[in-house]
């Protein structure tokens, strides 16, 4: 049993497995095949992914703790013990001045304002600026600048690991050489723990104490050495990646057992040029551990996402359904007409196995906003001229938005099931004319479907800036309002800016196709309407009418 | 009539809120042939990224000087990004096509044919019909690829398509590119990755808004040829670039005497360096 410091990383995968033992004043590098799941592996690493199956300490502090009704929470404390940076950091930047920025990273940390400022001069010098930038803004600042900054950032944090996403991908060579003097000090000096992703072998093998290689599939880890990684070709292979390509050409070479220095130091290698003798040289000893994650088939299940069985219906048929439920449902008087039309969305939903549980957080704020519309309705004179909660009034309220909500529910699914291009086609076809569509429709259409599409991208990036926000400002959760206010503008700046960059980029792939050069581009037909949409409309004209003829019973 | 694709002492200004003006390019002048093949590379922030937007024909606010557009044509020419994401407008790689042709006015009763042609050159017909979540990055970028080269192609742009895509999936990207090459399309490739240079084809580096090199990919890396075994700034370090751990390795046996000019950069040229390495 080896000894654990108060600082080391602990990762067990699985009760009954060996603990993966991160060493502070180590450096590890994280080696694996794009889509692996590299950077969710690093971010479970700082607590930013629940129910990731492995259970993290740093030191004795868990990551997670057993909150309050038993479910898991993240432990501040641990949260402190890293500072992470993300693939482009300089995307997380919020503050005015640089020194804005620094104080925005110690904010988690009580220290004294000697201390902080200790702090920050030092975070400056390591990237090569003075006091006087502390007043510049971070907005003025050059693209390789910002870099500097948010890395500054990373450095000013009292903790003891650093985590670092793709460190070098978009530095010039300065900047990688920097990095690498920086890294290396700040383990070998102060001992902090190095945990880092890279592609670029050349940069980050030479640097690293010990490699850790992620399995294609993000099943299993292998921990090995670097020596031992350039004796085994083949687990690059194993991890579903090439070898890379200077290895390759060394490979001949490191089969004699040259040493793992003069393989980094090419004048010492070229030294012994000529003189190599070809005999397999001795491999060194071997102590390179498998460990067997669990989280992998969840994470592909999550990946895949499910298919609605609702889109096989001809998108036209849908809406008319949707239309034909929606004023039915809207028109109900009564309670009894609000619980049938409730039970025939959530038979809809559920029936046709439409994905809505990703916009849980949507609906939930909506049903919230219902609520709080309905109270505050309700509250009003009565009859006699008295103020007070006048239940009357707020049944009223709630009766008619728990119809909006069902027919909202509805439309979200509809939304979601019936894929953006489909949608517009479906349109184009009621709304062209002899293969032609005229070209304010087609704009208008366009836009939304290239709105409809990009809505799970924009998702995604708001909850990538969201556990960003989390891995900075270490709040272990929702607890306090001013805590949750913090959270959602440190996410919602990013998140903005993130959304200029793709639509940026959409307009610059859109020009580049052609898109709007055409006035009038090919029409094409869906494929026919079929037995099974006139069957649907049917069925829920049907439906509809049923509701419709008993809308006013017992109100 | 020159039919090259000319760019004249091309200048991009941007004005920042306090009114000051920086040179994204400064003074550019480039000529691109019909066919053929550049590799364009430089740092972050070096102007590659608005050079290839100019280069593909995209609009660029700020952009001063002159543009012959020669083979390339009137309009935007094919373009591809880093992100996959943001340039798939559709939700699988079928429907991506058929709306890239769509916008090409290719007549209706052609696309389904062309589309699954095109999907097929690609390796991408098995999974024509899965959404995007169900495909790898890679295959999104190849994706963007065929829907961005769909039926029109005397140039097409690729910036840093393959930096975030591994090595077996970007030789992918880069197969369907020298497919469109053979077939007379002039490629410009973005990269930062300089083990895909090629010792012969043209390689033109900027830094800080202007041209820096414009020569092979050997000479990049190793500069002009000389003979005194001095290690002098390539145009690589020059330009801001690391150079890769194989040219330094050749550099050390070129001053050890070991190998001689030109030096090695190709995988068989490394092969052979490598068999004179062990004693005799």
């Amino acid at each position: 049993m080896t000894l654990v410091r108060e600082s080391d990383l602990l990762v067990r995968f699985r009760d009954d497995a060996n603990p993966l033992l991160l060493r502070s004043g180590s450096i590890t590098v994280l080696f694996g095949r794009n889509g692996a799941g590299k950077t969710y592996w690093l971010e479970s690493m700082a607590g930013l992914h629940p129910g990731t199956g492995a259970e993290v300490r740093y030191g004795s502090l868990p990551l997670w703790k057993e909150g309050r009704r038993g479910r898991k929470a993240r432990n501040p404390d641990a949260l402190k013990a890293y500072a992470y940076s993300s693939q482009a950091p300089e995307e997380q930047l919020v503050g005015r001045t640089v020194e804005e920025e620094l104080l925005e990273t110690l904010k988690p940390y009580s220290l004294s304002s000697d201390e902080r400022r200790r702090r920050m001069l030092a975070a400056l010098e390591a990237v090569g600026w003075e006091e006087s930038w502390l007043v510049r803004s971070p907005y003025r600042l050059s693209g390789g600048e910002r870099r500097r900054l948010a890395l500054a950032c990373l450095l000013v944090a009292p903790s003891d690991w650093l985590l670092l996403d793709e460190p070098t991908a978009g530095l010039d060579a300065p900047g990688q050489e920097q990095l690498r003097q920086i890294l290396a000090e700040r383990a070998a000096r102060e001992g902090q723990g190095v945990l880092l992703i890279s592609h670029d072998t050349e940069w980050a093998l030479p640097l690293a104490d010990q490699v850790l290689l992620l399995a294609a599939d993000g099943g299993s880890l292998r921990e090995c050495s670097p020596e031992e990684l350039l004796h085994h070709p083949d687990w690059w292979e194993e991890a579903g990646m090439a070898v890379p390509a200077w290895l390759k050409v060394l490979e001949p070479m490191l089969r004699t057992g040259i040493p793992i220095s003069s393989v980094w130091k090419p004048s010492e290698l070229a030294r012994q040029w000529g003189r190599l003798v070809r005999e397999a040289g001795e491999s060194p000893p071997e102590s390179s551990v498998v460990y067997r994650m669990d989280n992998a088939s969840a994470r592909q299940e999550r990946q895949k996402g499910s298919r609605s069985s609702i889109a096989f219906f001809d998108p036209r048929a849908l809406w008319l359904s949707y239309v034909l439920l929606s004023v039915a449902i809207l028109a109900q008087q009564s309670w009894w007409g609000v619980a049938a039309g409730g039970a025939i969305a959530a038979a809809a939903i559920w029936g046709g196995r439409i994905p809505i549980g990703r916009w849980r957080g949507f609906i939930l704020s909506f049903l919230v906003f219902t609520l709080t519309v309905s109270v505050v309705a309700g509250i009003g004179r009565d009859a006699g001229g008295q103020w007070g909660f006048q239940g009357e009034a707020f049944l009223t309220a709630l009766h008619s938005m728990a119809r909006t909500f069902i027919v909202f529910l509805l439309g979200l699914g509809l939304a979601v099931s019936i894929t953006p291009i489909r949608l517009r086609r479906s349109l184009e076809s009621v709304l062209g004319f002899r293969g032609r569509i005229a070209p304010a429709f087609q704009k208008f259409l366009l836009t939304v479907t290239l709105m409809l599409r990009f809505i799970p991208i924009f998702l995604n990036e708001w909850e990538r800036f969201n556990r960003y926000a989390i891995a900075r400002g270490k709040e272990a959760g929702r607890k306090s309002l001013g805590g949750s206010v913090r959270r959602l503008s440190r996410t919602a700046q990013p998140f903005l800016l993130s959304l200029f960059r793709l639509g940026d980029q959409a307009a610059v792939a859109l020009e580049s196709r052609g898109v709007g050069r055409q006035k009038y581009p090919t029409l094409l037909k869906l494929s026919s309407w079929g037995k099974r949409d006139t069957a649907l409309v049917a069925v829920v004209l049907l439906l509809s009418l049923v509701l419709w003829l008993v809308r006013g019973l017992g109100a | 009539m020159d039919e090259r694709l000319r760019v004249n002492h091309l200048s991009v200004l941007t004005e920042d809120e306090r009114g000051e003006t920086t040179a994204r390019l400064d003074d550019l002048s480039l000529k691109l042939n019909r066919g053929e093949w550049l590799y364009l590379v430089g740092v972050n922030g070096s102007g590659k990224s608005t050079l290839g937007r100019i280069l593909a024909g995209i609009y660029e606010e700020g952009a001063v000087g002159s543009m012959e557009r020669g083979f390339a044509g009137e309009g935007a020419a094919a373009y591809v990004m880093q992100q996959p994401d943001a340039q798939l407008f559709a939700d699988t790689p079928r429907e991506e096509v058929t709306f890239a042709l769509e916008w090409q006015a290719v007549p209706a009763e052609e696309i389904p044919l062309r589309v699954e042609a095109a999907l097929e050159e690609a390796g991408l017909l098995e999974l024509a019909d899965s959404p995007w979540a169900e495909l790898s990055g890679g295959q999104r970028q190849l994706a963007a690829v065929v829907a961005a080269s769909a039926c029109r192609t005397p140039l097409i742009v690729f910036d840093e398509a393959t930096s975030m895509l591994d090595e077996e999936t970007a030789l992918r990207v880069r197969t369907l590119a020298k497919r469109l090459h053979e077939q007379g399309t002039a490629v410009v490739w973005l990269t930062q990755r300089l083990e895909e240079l090629e010792p012969d084809v043209r390689v033109v580096a900027l830094s800080e808004g202007k041209i820096r090199f414009d020569g092979s990919g050997r000479e990049f890396l190793y500069g002009e040829r000389r003979d005194d075994r001095a290690r002098v700034g390539t145009p690589c370090e020059e330009c801001g670039l690391r150079l890769p751990y194989l040219a330094e390795l050749a550099f050390e046996l070129h001053r050890a005497g070991r190998v001689d000019w030109p030096l090695p950069m190709t995988p068989e040229e490394w092969a052979n360096t490598m068999e004179r390495g062990f004693a005799r």
